[in-house]
């Protein structure tokens, strides 16, 4: 392998323990573990419920790619991110599922094109883009809260892959956290703190974070924050999963509501409770499903994994 | 995906035991008569602990991995008929850890399972028997029970 010459030391905080090389196109799960996309994506049970990699804390919903972290991790490491950006997408080429993307990117049918007929136009624009082979100096702005615009202090991602202060999340009434950027809604009950990358922001921004930290303490006296799971255990307990004793029982009460398989394109709830839509003018195997919640808001956004389709033609299964 | 990650995890986790590993363990994957290697499957040997009836066995252990490790865990096997409780007769490891459905976790590296076992060794869990022989002895006659572990510990003498 090649990564003899590769002379970047990678902090132990941004190794994926799924596949232990540099996280590439990372996810922040709920209990906030971070892995990359196609790590978290391979462990999945596609039939029922999913567990961290790393904690088995049981999730449903596949997060999006977190758009700043991958930014930040391409300008710290270009070396080993280059390196793993062209063997995944030779494995994406290869494989049938498709190709992963954020929600903040459309990638045209065009683009899309491009990526399966020839494989070296994205390493070219990356080449071209002079990022590769030297390091960019990293700064407190590539790590912003989507809030406050200050540097992240105990940083939580939500579903949609958008990172905020702890603090900076409010949970509004009818308990539902809402992202502020892309007013998707975050599924999962309160996610939890990511630890990886606190410790880094702490060891990287030691001073600018120790200034957060003197500054949050002053505030938050008699703000305490209830990081309720309320929200993920109500819909836990609507919405059971079977387990082996009583899955005859589960079934014959659920079973015709439940999609093993299929996941959400959009708030990567996986499986599919409830409502299932599938776009009917899909050419990839994978396919494209939306659950009865996201088909209601109408939206237009890009799923997990790009492909080439209208977001009309959507048939309710 | 072709191949998944199994490959490419297994290559770290062998850089990474290359580079610091607990005294006295062995974990390599297989070579081939052809001199190629197998990463699929290690070859490695647990020390038993000092202060036990366990030590002064070095005990051989094979670990298969399948396409859909980290996923799912490794077979861990010891000898046909090796003597403990948590040992089914075909040398398959019975840990909780080790089990897809309860404790395994991706996460979980080469290191923790070896060490894991170790403490197994030592430490059996009755709760969960899989041979009659070792369970049997362990919780009716243990003065038999010491005494075959002692036996078999003289039975994998340290390699070199």
């Amino acid at each position: 392998m090649e990564e003899c010459n590769e002379s970047e030391q990678v902090s132990d905080h941004f190794i994926c323990a799924v596949c232990l090389d540099i996280l590439y196109k990372p996810i922040v799960l709920v209990c906030g573990h971070v892995t990359c996309f196609w790590c978290c994506h391979h462990s999945m049970d596609m039939r029922g419920q999913s567990h961290c990699p790393l904690c088995r804390h049981p999730y449903r919903h596949f997060p999006a790619i977190c758009q700043m972290l991958d930014t930040f991790l391409n300008k710290m490491y270009p070396i080993s991110y280059d390196r793993r950006k062209t063997q995944t997408l030779e494995d994406e080429r290869q494989g049938s599922v498709g190709f992963a993307t954020d929600i903040d990117s459309v990638v045209t049918g065009e683009e899309l094109d491009n990526l399966l007929i020839n494989p070296s136009t994205e390493e070219k624009k990356s080449v071209d883009g002079s990022s590769a082979g030297n390091c960019q100096q990293v700064t407190v702005a590539d790590m912003l809260c989507s809030a406050c615009k200050q540097l992240l202090f105990r940083p939580v991602a939500l579903n949609c892959g958008h990172v905020y202060c702890e603090a900076c999340i409010s949970v509004p009434e009818d308990k539902v956290i809402k992202c502020q950027v892309c007013e998707c809604n975050h599924p999962s009950g309160f996610p939890k703190v990511s630890k990886q990358l606190d410790y880094f922001l702490e060891e990287h921004f030691s001073s600018e974070y120790a200034h957060r930290k003197s500054s949050m303490q002053q505030t938050q006296n008699g703000n305490s924050l209830t990081s309720s799971s309320a929200a993920a255990d109500a819909e836990a307990s609507k919405f059971p999963y079977p387990t082996e004793e009583n899955f005859l029982q589960w079934w014959t009460a659920h079973g015709s509501k439940f999609h093993p398989g299929f996941g959400c394109d959009r708030c990567g709830m996986c499986p599919i409770i409830g409502e299932r839509y599938r776009c009917k003018d899909c050419k990839e195997k994978s396919g494209y499903d939306l659950c009865g919640d996201c088909h209601k808001t109408g939206s237009k956004l890009p799923g997990r994994v790009a492909m080439k389709h209208l977001y009309e033609n959507l048939l309710y299964t | 995906m072709s191949g998944g990650i199994a490959r490419g995890r297994l290559t770290e986790e062998r850089k990474a035991w290359r580079k610091n590993h607990p005294h006295g363990f062995v974990a390599k994957p297989e070579t081939l008569p052809d001199g190629s290697v197998n990463l699929m499957i290690w070859q490695c040997t647990i020390p038993g602990k000092t202060g036990t009836d366990w030590e002064g066995g070095y005990y051989p252990l094979t670990l298969h991995f399948t396409e859909d490790y980290p996923s799912k865990p490794p077979k861990c096997k010891f000898p046909q008929g090796f003597f403990h409780p948590n040992v089914y007769p075909s040398g398959t490891v019975c840990l909780s850890i080790l089990n897809e459905d309860s404790g395994w976790r991706p996460a979980i590296t080469v290191k923790q399972i070896l060490v894991g076992i170790q403490d197994l060794l030592d430490s059996p869990n009755p709760a969960d028997p899989a041979q009659t022989d070792g369970y049997h002895l362990f919780i009716q006659d243990t003065v038999e029970y010491k005494r075959r572990v002692r036996q078999q510990a003289k039975q994998y003498p340290p390699l070199v």
